[in-house]
């Protein structure tokens, strides 16, 4: 075995907490978990139900944290861990778990199982079993500043487009601005009306707000593949930046995992709190209605209905704030049978997107939220997340679905009330 | 005589436009940024949009390709971005809102779609040759709104 | 001589390990720790850790219908032994004379029956449950169908002791249960107390969150 699996092997171990170990003890393998898994209701593959997902990491816990186990390790009656079970597992652990956290909210005895596979996740990846476009992925993230290779003059470039277009100016590096905002890789690259849509509502709301030449980008792979020194480098060169620009609130885009990463991972990744608060672009355009600082003209009658990104709200918290927004400028918002925080997964998160040898299985797993789409009735179904965005297309083009995928920050735009923007007609 | 050379003063023009008309322009924003992409796909959906003759049916084959050109195209998640292929990408977004059938995705606003997909078009070509030129691709649509404006 | 052993000296022993056994496991657990949560809270952890302690006894919505079997297998069969290890009258007097030195209130006869029936019927069907469905057959180990059996023989032996007033039935059940007192801390039967910290754990982290658990 080599140096870096008994690494992985050793990072693994460190990995078990109390909240580890009692989840380990309380599982009686009752398997309702799987129920909750879209990768095993969409294959009925038992080997995708979530605990056995972390076999390798019981293995451990048993030899480390129990008395039998220290006991038949001892006898010789108990193997350590072999290379072969993780190069076994990897797919488990990577390709058939988007860490959308469903498994976690049906557990009988309440077990975190999302939590355990991000930690055993921790061990994979140090041994080196992790799949490729991720490992790629966190390369650039490290070395470039994007996982998309992303550099601040395409940043800029693409700003200097939105400044043209809007005849508004993107401020950068504006020192004592309130609110510092971050892109993901994602919204540069391939949905970049969006940026264009919060230059507008925050010109609209009078916000104000800058990007960090230093740290523009959201997305922390190192929480996907699970590398928590990966991570910490990465959301910890959006606090040195947010810091030092004496920002109020940095804010976390449309992207379900930047927000998992710098809002309740980051403060533990870095040791210590932030000298600012994290918002949601959601939350923020919520407040701003609320305060009446935004304002909507018109509604489209067009019937909608709502994806929700399982990290902003099932992991996030923020589960209201898109449906009193969708409500603004939306006559006929219909909920998918299973919303807001049970609500099923895109089957594209937890770094699935990133991983070309799971695309069968995640083309599989769309099943389920086809539909989730088809009993609405509707055809067109908004996000927030540009992830989820790309696989809710790739999805419903690949099933020759009519729908059509809309991001909800864009939607808002399109019906804000401006001083100067020609009003918009209900559509 | 048409003299657009604005945003606002472009989108209200397209207001006024029937769903034909929108066809037509639409078709005239994306055959100026047609040859950022090679996909057969995207060139027919244009050649299908400017078939005052073409049947619907034909017009919903040519718009159920762009989508797939449109899904096949794009980087994925994680991937080291090409911003020529990104260019393609965008390309073949304009032209599956362009042969959007009448009603489809009113929220989205297709014809705008067509106008942000070909500006991001020309940008991602701009960012793909090093090119720090400013991105004029607006006031070429100006240009071709008012001439499409002028002339019928 | 076997009786004056199974009444006395393996009656303290087996006490004893499950005792000292169940909280050497807990201890294990909470030794390794958890870090503090240093992310700014949405809401109280602590109340989120109660309340999942609590509303997880209410099965998820979403499962309801998918593990329909399990659940109402489950709870005939816990619900059933609570009612005959606790209220069953010679076990109120077991306790009296042993552990706590006074009784309390014991169900009627007819109940005791009802209940051993309804554990029974749950006990098996989860036992068929977890050999036939496909899911649970994967995850089950050895440990898994040892406990199964054992708290099987506790609970016929108990019966027919109860039902045949035979003393050398009596002595069996006390035997079966002692065993099982002694294999307890090293099996997944210890979930009877860690899901408590389990759903305390999950509830708190969620409940950060402002999500019910």
């Amino acid at each position: 075995m080599s140096e870096q699996f008994d690494q992985g092997v050793a990072e693994l171990g460190k990995q078990i907490d109390a909240k580890i170990s009692s989840y380990f003890s309380s599982c009686v393998h009752c398997g309702l978990c799987a129920e909750a898994c879209l990768f095993y209701t969409e294959t009925g593959d038992p080997r995708y139900t979530p605990i056995y997902k972390l076999e390798p990491m019981k293995k451990l816990w048993r030899q480390q944290h129990t008395i039998r186990g220290k006991l038949a390790k001892a006898l010789g009656l108990s193997k350590p861990l072999q290379e072969k079970d993780f190069a076994d597992w990897e797919e488990l652990v990577y390709d058939s778990c988007t860490l959308c956290g469903r498994c976690s909210m049906v557990c009988p005895v309440g077990n975190d199982i999302t939590y355990m596979i991000s930690k055993e996740r921790e061990g994979f990846s140090r041994a080196g079993y992790a799949p490729e476009g991720l490992k790629g992925a966190t390369q650039r993230a490290l070395e470039i500043g994007s996982p998309m290779g992303v550099t601040l003059k395409t940043v800029m470039a693409t700003l200097a487009h939105v400044e043209k277009d809007t005849g508004l100016s993107v401020p950068v590096d504006q020192q004592g601005a309130d609110y510092m905002t971050l892109f993901s890789s994602m919204e540069v690259v391939n949905f970049p009306e969006y940026i264009e849509s919060i230059a507008r509502i925050f010109d609209a709301a009078g916000v104000s707000w800058t990007i960090s030449s230093k740290a523009f980008e959201a997305t922390n792979s190192g929480i996907q593949i699970g590398n928590s020194d990966n991570a910490a480098e990465i959301v910890g060169r959006v606090v040195t930046a947010a810091e030092e620009l004496g920002v109020k609130y940095v804010i976390s885009p449309e992207c379900g995992h930047a927000y998992t990463s710098i809002r309740w991972a980051g403060p533990n990744l870095i040791g210590r709190p932030y000298r600012f608060k994290v918002i949601h672009i959601l939350e923020l355009l919520e407040q701003l209605k609320q305060q009446g600082r935004i304002s909507f003209n018109g509604k489209t009658d067009e019937p909608v209905t709502f994806h929700d990104p399982c990290q902003i709200v099932r992991r996030g918290g923020v589960v209201q704030p898109q449906r009193d927004l969708l409500n603004g400028v939306a006559e006929n918002f219909i909920e998918m049978t299973d919303h807001g925080v049970m609500n099923w997964c895109c089957g594209g998160g937890g770094g699935v997107s990133a991983n070309e040898r799971a695309d069968e299985l995640r083309a599989k797993s769309f099943d389920r939220k086809r539909r989730q789409i088809e009993e609405t009735g509707v055809n067109t179904v908004v996000t927030a997340c540009a992830n989820c965005r790309m696989m809710l297309e790739d999805g419903i083009e690949e099933n020759e679905m009519e729908t059509t995928v809309i991001g909800l920050t864009e939607l808002i735009a399109d019906y804000l009330v401006t001083d100067t923007k020609d009003q918009p007609e209900v559509r | 005589m048409s003299t657009i050379d604005n945003d606002a003063d472009l989108r209200k023009a397209l207001k006024q436009l029937n769903h034909e008309q929108l066809r037509e322009t639409g078709a005239d924003f994306v055959a100026s940024v047609l040859h950022l992409s090679s996909d057969k796909r995207v060139a027919h959906a244009v050649d299908v949009a400017r078939n005052s003759d073409a049947s619907d049916d034909e017009l919903l084959a040519a718009y159920k390709s762009a989508r797939v050109a449109t899904v096949d195209s794009r980087t994925r998640c994680g991937a080291d971005c090409n911003w020529e292929e990104q260019a393609a990408h965008f390309v073949a977004r304009a032209s599956a809102a362009m042969v959007a059938p009448e009603g489809v995705c009113k929220a989205a606003d297709p014809s705008w779609q067509v106008v942000m997909s070909c500006r991001m078009a020309q940008n991602c070509a701009l960012i793909a040759a090093d090119d720090d030129s400013i991105n004029d691709e607006s006031e070429n649509q100006y240009c071709i709104m008012n001439d499409y404006l002028n002339s019928h | 001589m076997i009786a004056q052993l199974i009444e006395g000296p393996l009656w303290y022993f087996s006490l004893t390990v499950f005792v000292l056994g169940v909280l050497w496991r807990i201890y294990m657990i909470l030794r390794a720790g958890v870090k503090k949560d240093l992310a700014v809270p949405r809401d109280g952890g602590g109340v989120g850790a109660l309340r999942a302690i609590f509303s997880r006894f209410v099965p998820e919505r979403t499962i309801r219908r998918h593990g329909k079997v399990q659940l109402i297998a489950g709870y005939m069969f816990h619900l059933g032994l609570f009612a005959l290890l606790f209220l069953a009258r010679p076990h109120v007097d077991f306790f009296a004379e042993r552990i706590t030195g006074f009784g309390w209130w014991s169900m009627p006869y007819w109940a005791f029956i009802v209940a051993a029936e309804v554990a029974f019927a749950g006990l098996i069907m989860l036992w068929l449950y977890r050999m036939l469905n496909p899911v649970t057959r994967l995850l089950s180990s050895a440990d898994d169908y040892i406990g199964t059996v054992l708290v099987f023989l506790v609970m016929l032996s108990g019966c027919l002791a109860l039902a045949q007033s035979v003393e050398a039935l009596r002595l069996l059940h006390l035997l079966l249960a002692e065993l099982m007192l002694i294999y307890f801390p090293f099996s997944n039967l210890m979930h009877a107390f860690t899901f408590a910290f389990s759903r305390g754990y999950t509830g708190a982290t969620m409940g950060r969150k402002g999500i019910r658990a």
